[in-house]
């Protein structure tokens, strides 16, 4: 027997419906935890000028005073120095595995690097305290001090380790599994027609990489690069580690800081008798969630019309 | 008339498959040869013996001889890059690169560290000859991909032209257009033999009889006839040339 036009119809209208209702209410999650965040952030927004939040240097909770710009700077900062480092490691090491391994090499190292991404951040954190921080305080500090004077953000006085540097290295080892799990995936997609196209006009096989096939995987490797920075935005537990937690903006990587999801982790559930304490923690996880997603819709938007237009 | 290419017992094996037997042919310079054969006779794998594109796909093993100018192309003091920029290939389906129509064309000049207003030139003088010229000179810096397909085809005609070859290969240029497009591509790679070397698979035989000075049929992998386009088409030696050239109604 053949089903009928109608009954076919039915099913595939239940498909497009349950689908519909699945993706509502994931990206209604997110509007609802914004707006739950908001509503428990409101009293010290209504209390306090907003410019004052953000730009204020003086975090003393027990005189009122909430200025969240130490851990904002704090956050950007090791954000930033997770992706320096991690971008270009993670791109060779994508471009070597989708490129030039052998099939046997690439079958052993892609799932050692998934393996990375199963590790518990717990363990980073640990392997921080125990390797980088100590290798920032003994080795890279002293060098700083003694040949770095003059250079913007790299020179200091002292360095106890707990720094920066110290969160930026382990953040970006921690989003090296996702950038180069997904580059790799994205540059072997890229048509084999395309490097022959390039080859055939006499291109060596490093050219042909660099002009053709990562232009060619530029968009995919945006979503990468932008899948890590929101993961590395709001990890908590290894970066709270390692950073030192102190709440001053950074004048170099050498200094302490104190990112916001480590002050939410560190503080809520504390010292709940202080007014306003817990609307100021909400209100911060709140900017952070606004930057994950600013972010997100940033890159697509700008970077996607970029591509569409010069290149794609 | 002077062979600008001459094969010599050239056999192809895909991992232990034998796809090309004992071929032997002389490729005349300055004129315009074609290939034609039923489908996996062999054809495109032939043009890609002929600069080494075959060496990318793995498990490929040749042997025999091709020699361009009188050099073995498989020799072991040849620059592939450099052999490549000298026998050009357009193939079936064109595969504009993810750039600007200008940088399409640029990209090969480039390669070899043409710039600044002689870069322009090649850019222009390509897209002439291609064809493609008054249809594209007020839209260069628009992505390539946006061209219609026949445009886009004529794009990579364009691209290989500008590093100067020596010889075109040709895979079958016109399967994938519309039946304007393909006449006009035809139309200049007809022209293109006032400069170039040029070796087409067709397996549009009204095409080859239009374009090409020379035809050689393949079957299974041999080399069944060769010769003039009016010898192969009009009084062919072989049984097989005979019931395949019929066919068509030619
Ligand atoms: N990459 C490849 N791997 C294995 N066999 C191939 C490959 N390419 C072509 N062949 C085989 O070689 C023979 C000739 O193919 P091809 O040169 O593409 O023929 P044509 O271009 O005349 O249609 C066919 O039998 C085909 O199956
Ligand atoms: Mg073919």
């Amino acid at each position: 027997m053949y089903m009928t036009a109608g009954k076919r119809r039915i099913k595939d209208i239940i498909a497009g419906r349950a689908m519909l209702v699945t993706t509502a209410f994931s990206t209604g999650l997110v509007f609802a935890i914004a707006m739950g965040l908001y509503l428990r952030a409101r009293p010290l927004l209504a209390s306090q000028p907003l410019f004052g939040l953000f730009f204020g240097e003086t975090w003393l909770p027990s005189e009122g005073q909430f200025g969240l710009k130490p851990f904002i700077v704090g956050t950007v900062w090791v954000t930033a120095i997770a992706i320096i480092i991690a971008l270009p490691l993670c791109l060779l090491t994508a471009v070597f595995l989708a490129e030039y391994a052998p099939q046997r090499v690439r079958s052993i190292v892609k799932p050692l690097i998934d393996l990375l991404a199963g590790i518990p951040s717990v363990v980073y954190g640990v392997w921080g305290i125990l390797v980088v921080v100590p290798f920032i305080a003994d080795r890279l500090g002293p060098f700083a001090v003694a040949n770095l004077k003059s250079v913007p953000y790299l020179s200091t006085e002292y360095s106890a380790g707990f720094s920066v540097l110290a969160g930026g290295v382990v953040l970006a080892i921690m989003v090296f599994p996702v950038i180069i799990s997904v580059s790799e995936e994205v540059l072997r997609a890229v048509p084999a027609e395309q490097r022959e196209a390039a080859l055939a006009l006499g291109a060596t096989k490093f050219e042909t990489i660099r002009k053709v096939v990562i232009r060619k995987a530029l968009p995919g490797l945006l979503a990468a690069v932008v899948l890590g920075v929101s993961r590395a935005l709001g990890e908590t537990m290894a970066v709270l580690m390692v950073a030192g937690n102190v709440p001053m903006a950074p004048k170099s990587v050498f200094d302490a800081c104190y990112p916001l999801p480590a002050l939410i982790a560190n503080n809520y559930g504390e010292v709940m008798s202080i007014p306003m304490y817990d609307s100021a923690l909400l209100g911060s996880a709140l900017i952070l969630l606004i930057f994950v997603l600013f972010f997100n819709i940033a890159a697509r938007t700008v970077f996607g019309r970029m591509l569409r237009e010069h290149i794609q | 008339m002077k062979a600008q290419i001459e094969v010599r017992n050239l056999s192809l094996a895909y991992r232990g498959n034998l796809a090309l037997k004992d071929i032997g042919v002389d490729i005349p310079e300055k004129q315009v040869t074609a290939i034609i054969g039923p489908s996996g006779c062999g054809k495109s794998s032939l043009l890609r013996c002929l600069n080494r594109m075959i060496d990318l796909i793995p498990g490929t093993k040749v042997r025999g001889k091709v020699t361009l100018d009188g050099e073995d192309i498989y020799g072991s003091r040849v620059d592939v890059m450099d052999l490549r920029k000298r026998v050009g290939m357009i193939c079936q389906k064109p595969v504009p690169l993810p750039m600007s129509i200008y940088e399409n064309v640029a990209f090969g000049p480039r390669l070899y560290g043409v710039h600044g207003k002689a870069l322009k030139h090649a850019v222009e003088r390509s897209l002439r000859s291609a064809g493609l010229w008054e249809e594209v000179k007020d839209r260069l810096k628009e992505p390539a991909i946006r061209l219609s397909i026949g445009q886009q085809q004529r794009l990579c005609l364009a691209r290989g032209l500008a590093v100067e070859p020596e010889v075109l290969l040709f895979d079958e240029p016109t399967s994938s257009l519309d039946p304007v497009s393909a006449r006009h591509v035809e139309q200049q790679v007809a022209e293109l033999k006032r400069d170039y070397t040029v070796v087409i698979v067709t397996h549009d035989l009204h095409q080859a009889k239009r374009v090409a000075d020379h035809v050689m049929f393949l079957y299974l992998g041999e080399l069944i006839e060769n010769g003039t386009t009016t010898q192969v088409f009009e009084s062919p030696q072989d049984y097989w040339t005979r019931m395949y050239v019929a066919g068509a109604g030619i």
